[in-house]
């Protein structure tokens, strides 16, 4: 029997078909996540809350680097915006570009995080240093830390920033469960789907505090889902989205960080409609599709010259993925999140 | 292969990320190779790296040498580097500048140069305000005109450590009747002058580490005290670095710990300039700043009638000032006559000043008036500054103020330091930076009426009273606020019974009437005549007037509290009336066990009593 990995590895499937798949496997989750009644969905989140607090900070971090975020920065290159921004754009007008929905959400989460010049600011994951370095632009009496468990990322940001003569951007490589930025040491801690790839809420939220100076903030962009959270398994062989993509990692609720305010308390809570990612999403997936003849040896020498054909369907159905999860619904089932955490003066 | 030259080239350029390699050469002596080992791993900004390579050029190798791989002690490494930077952002030119200042500071001090080398001290150009009267009058009410174009800033870096009081200054009771904060009150001044001028009057406040925190807290629990939002700034300042010798070798608390100091309160007009608010001020329309310090309840009885001499007498840089008697521990300000240079008005250290008039005016030294007070009238730190000159000297200084450095010397060779020393300021100072003829005059001030300092804990200030000296004691501050109520309703010609002086715990203490004029009552010695007509009060009373309040012949004898707070719709208007209440306040001095009991409030145990309220208000 032929099995749908063979058949997208002999890009026998035409994409139609795929999305149509995609769209079955998004509800069948739903449904799973349905529980019977209100009272039984309570207690599965309060469950899953209890399950994260006695949880590392993070898992499997490594797993998810390997798959995914040390794939040459050249891929990323190719596929992503001018910016390198791995997250979701915003795309506030029907004809917004690509290029514009990067530096609209970058300077969407910069006035949400209410940063101005001159401030300390860490922000957590990140990645090819997108906000990093609009930060690093914007504000330039500020210095900005950047931390990454990725070396690839660190060297592509540092060159960035000699490139651009940015003396006031440091870059750091550590993982979530080691790093310490020191006490009081920051005026805002930003982060952009980088609490997805974390469990312990709590002892990550307590660590972000003991580094802001009081009256500090901490701003948190997260994609979410409206109303559930779970984790992202890879217990069926086939799901191999979450075992090359994702392992690890967590589909938060849009409320679930309200339920780790021991230590920071909340300030400001957006949404924003899940079609601003999916649009990215089609974005990357065009630009992968339009790059396609200087990208195939860049998988030959990651994946090896045999392997190419499925690494580039599984890449490929992986932007399809996320454009149909964020589209479903008209973009108001699975959403991305915003937040402000404040760290409390006190006397 | 295709991942090509153009990625490759980028890994190469971020090896040398942050330095080049010339100055590395440089500056990459074996002493700081370790150092720049660490450089090269990421742990710092490339301007931190640029700094060290500045600083290790200006003699401060010592800083960067003897260090651990990296990996090791990282995090300590990076705070090291952040307290460089940030110590090095906050003095105007940066570290190599205050180094740079250091060293022809510390070359003058070695060398033993007398400041005051051919100054001779006259009495400055002073208005005497010490007593109520016509000329009062017409400064106050010029000085609340003037009062609309005025920003107060309010000098509180300092921690209450002599005052065995934890929490910041502001934040002490100036009174417990009713438990007004320093802050609050400042602030209600504000805020009903604003109202009352209507014009939202700027209120800028100097932090220091020990205290930004805490003030903020503050501000925020009491939602600003009423002020606008954005009426308040606060302005925090840094500490410098100390030096460990005459090279101006920055001096180590420890490895990859920077020893800091204090620099002092003339801090606050760097930070006026560096932030851009003085001419932000001045762009705004202000043409005044009020200096004042974090503990002086009086400091707005006399304000406005110093800020009217101003006007009148067109100073650009005005003390408020006490008569002080000949050798009393306060500066004394004096006007140094100097050959070859304009006139000098300046504060002078009292243990400066009588050897400096005993070498040149009179062997006899610094000698009483007939009415037995200096000719130098005393600093007390409370200024009224003309802004636009002000701006001109921070311009043209940079916003370094007057510095100076006090080494103690480990032998007459005046060489090595004792422990390290650092570079100082003090906001009286500005003068010194004076060069175009700006205008100094000393408007003085009866002593209770425009100062009473919070700063000493009981027993020392106890102990100052055995020496004839000020207690300025939370106790004798509350005193004091008192007093100055009382006096308000003498010049508004009410009868005063004064209870006899009790000493609690060892500093007199009046113990009443206690009488509280809020600034939404009144502002200015005026306001008060044009509303409180007649009337007597009596030793054992209260008095408590807020908001729109007219008294016309009103008794409030012995006992009774007469407590009127006026909302803005219904002015209160008593007439023919003597006052009678259930409530009753009384003055109960803590026990021995309540002053070590940390069931009360420090607030009290400060001041060894509290003020308790009885019955209801009827």
């Amino acid at each position: 029997m032929i099995s749908i990995d063979d058949l997208l590895a002999k890009n026998l499937l035409p994409d139609a078909a795929v999305r149509i798949g995609i769209r079955n496997l998004l509800s069948k989750k739903l449904r799973e996540e349905t529980k019977p009644d209100a009272v039984a969905q309570r207690e599965a989140l309060a469950a899953f809350i209890d399950e994260l607090k006695r949880s590392p900070i993070a898992i499997k971090t490594d797993a998810a680097n390997e798959q995914h975020y040390e794939v040459p920065t050249e891929f990323f290159k190719l596929v992503l915006g001018p910016r390198m921004k791995y997250s979701s754009g915003y795309w506030p007008r029907e004809d917004t570009t690509f290029v514009e929905s990067e530096e609209a959400m970058l300077s969407l989460s910069c006035e949400r995080a209410q940063l101005a010049d001159g401030q300390d600011v860490l922000e957590l994951g990140c990645g090819w240093g997108s906000l990093t370095l609009w930060m690093a632009e914007k504000y330039p009496n500020s210095r900005i830390t950047g931390v990454s468990n990725s070396s690839t990322q660190k060297a592509y940001i540092d060159a960035e920033a000699s490139r651009r003569g940015f003396k006031h951007v440091r870059i750091i490589t550590a993982d979530m469960n080691e790093f310490d930025a020191g006490d009081s040491a920051f005026d805002r801690v930003v982060s952009v789907e980088m609490f997805e790839h974390m469990k312990n809420y709590q002892l990550l939220m307590a660590k972000v505090a003991r580094w802001l100076r009081p009256g500090g903030k901490l701003f948190v962009h997260i994609f979410t889902h409206r109303e559930f959270a779970y984790h992202f398994e890879g217990k069926d062989p086939s799901d191999w989205i979450t075992r090359y993509f994702f392992e690890g990692g967590t589909m938060p609720s849009d409320d679930l960080l309200l339920y780790f305010q021991d230590d920071l308390a909340i300030r400001g809570h957006w949404r924003v409609c899940g079609t601003h990612y999916q649009r990215t999403s089609e974005a990357w997936l065009e630009r992968m599709d339009a790059n396609e003849a200087v990208i195939t040896p860049i998988l030959e020498q990651t994946y090896g010259r045999e392997n190419t054909a499925r690494w580039r369907a599984y890449w490929r159905v992986f932007f399809m993925s996320c454009a149909e999860l964020w589209g479903y619904s008209g973009g108001n089932e699975w959403l991305v999140s915003h937040y402000l955490f404040e760290k409390p003066a006190t006397k | 292969m295709i991942l090509g030259s153009a990625w490759d080239c980028e890994i190469a350029s971020n090896l040398k990320f942050g330095w080049d390699t010339e100055a590395m050469q440089n500056s990459n002596t074996p002493a700081t190779s370790v150092f720049f080992e660490n450089a090269k791993h990421g742990l710092f900004f490339p301007v931190e790296v640029e700094l060290a390579r500045d600083l290790i050029s200006d003699g401060q190798v010592h800083l960067f040498s003897d260090w651990d791989a990296p990996g090791i002690r990282d995090e300590e490494k990076r705070q090291f580097l952040a307290a460089l930077l940030n110590a090095h952002l906050a003095y105007p030119g940066g570290l190599t500048a205050y180094t740079r200042n250091a060293r022809s500071l510390l070359a003058e001090a070695a060398a033993g140069a007398n400041p005051f080398e051919g100054c001779t001290p006259d009495q400055p150009d002073l208005v005497d305000l010490s007593a109520f009267g016509p000329e009062y009058d017409a400064a106050e009410a010029e000085g609340l005109r003037c009062f609309a174009e005025t920003a107060v800033v309010l000098v509180a870096g300092g921690l209450g450590e002599r005052l065995g009081y934890h929490g910041i200054k502001l934040d002490i009771p100036v009174e417990v009747t009713e438990t007004t904060s320093y802050l609050a009150h400042y602030a209600s001044v504000i805020k009903a002058a604003s109202k009352r001028l209507g014009r939202s009057i700027p209120l800028l406040i100097m932090t220091s580490r020990d205290t930004d925190e805490g003030t903020r807290a503050t501000l925020a629990a009491n939602r600003n005290f009423g002020l606008e939002a954005g009426q308040v700034t606060i302005l925090r300042q840094e500490l410098v670095p100390a030096l460990s010798d005459m090279k101006a070798s920055l001096a180590l608390e420890k490895k990859y710990e920077l020893l800091l100091k204090p620099h002092g309160h003339g801090d606050i007009h760097t930070l006026l300039h560096t932030s851009g608010m003085a001419k932000k001020l001045a762009d705004a329309g202000v043409r005044y700043l009020l200096f004042i310090q974090d503990t002086n309840g009086q400091a707005f009885n006399a304000a406005f009638a110093a800020i009217g001499v101003s006007e009148q007498r067109g100073y650009d840089f005005n003390s408020i000032a006490v008569n002080r008697i000949p050798g009393e521990a306060v500066g004394g300000i004096a006007r140094l006559v100097r050959d070859g240079a304009p006139d000098l008005t300046i504060n002078v250290e009292y243990n400066l000043l009588d050897p400096l008039l005993r070498a040149t005016v009179s062997p006899e030294g610094d000698v009483p008036d007939e009415k037995g007070f200096s000719k130098f009238p005393g600093n007390i730190n409370l200024l009224v500054i003309r802004l636009a000159p002000y701006l001109k000297v921070l311009e043209s200084s940079g916003g370094v103020v007057a510095e100076f450095v006090n080494p103690k010397f480990s032998d007459a060779t005046r060489t090595a330091f004792k422990k390290p020393a650092r570079l100082e300021t003090l906001m009286q100072d500005l003068p010194k930076n004076f060069t175009s003829g700006e205008k100094v005059g000393v408007t003085v001030f009866d002593r209770t009426w425009c100062f009473s300092a919070c700063k000493n804990n009981l027993a020392d200030a106890a102990q100052k009273v055995a020496q004839n000296g000020p207690p300025e004691s939370a106790s004798s501050a509350e005193n004091d606020f008192y007093e100055a109520g009382r006096a308000k309703l003498r010049a508004a010609g009410m009868i005063v019974e004064d209870a006899p002086r009790q000493m609690l715990r060892g500093v007199p203490f009046t113990t009443g009437p206690r009488v509280i004029l809020r600034p939404s009552f009144a502002l200015t010695l005026a306001e008060v005549r044009e509303k409180i007509q007649g009337g007597r009060i009596s030793g054992d009373a209260t008095l408590i007037l807020d908001g729109d309040v007219l008294l016309e012949n009103v008794t409030i004898p012995d006992g009774t509290a007469l407590i009127v707070h006026a909302k803005d719709s219904s002015p209160a208007a008593l007439k023919d009336f003597t006052a009678t209440s259930e409530t009753r306040f009384a003055i109960q001095p803590l026990t021995d066990p309540e002053m070590q009991s940390t069931e009360v409030a420090e607030y009290l145990r400060i001041r060894g009593y509290r003020i308790v309220k009885t019955g209801v208000t009827t």
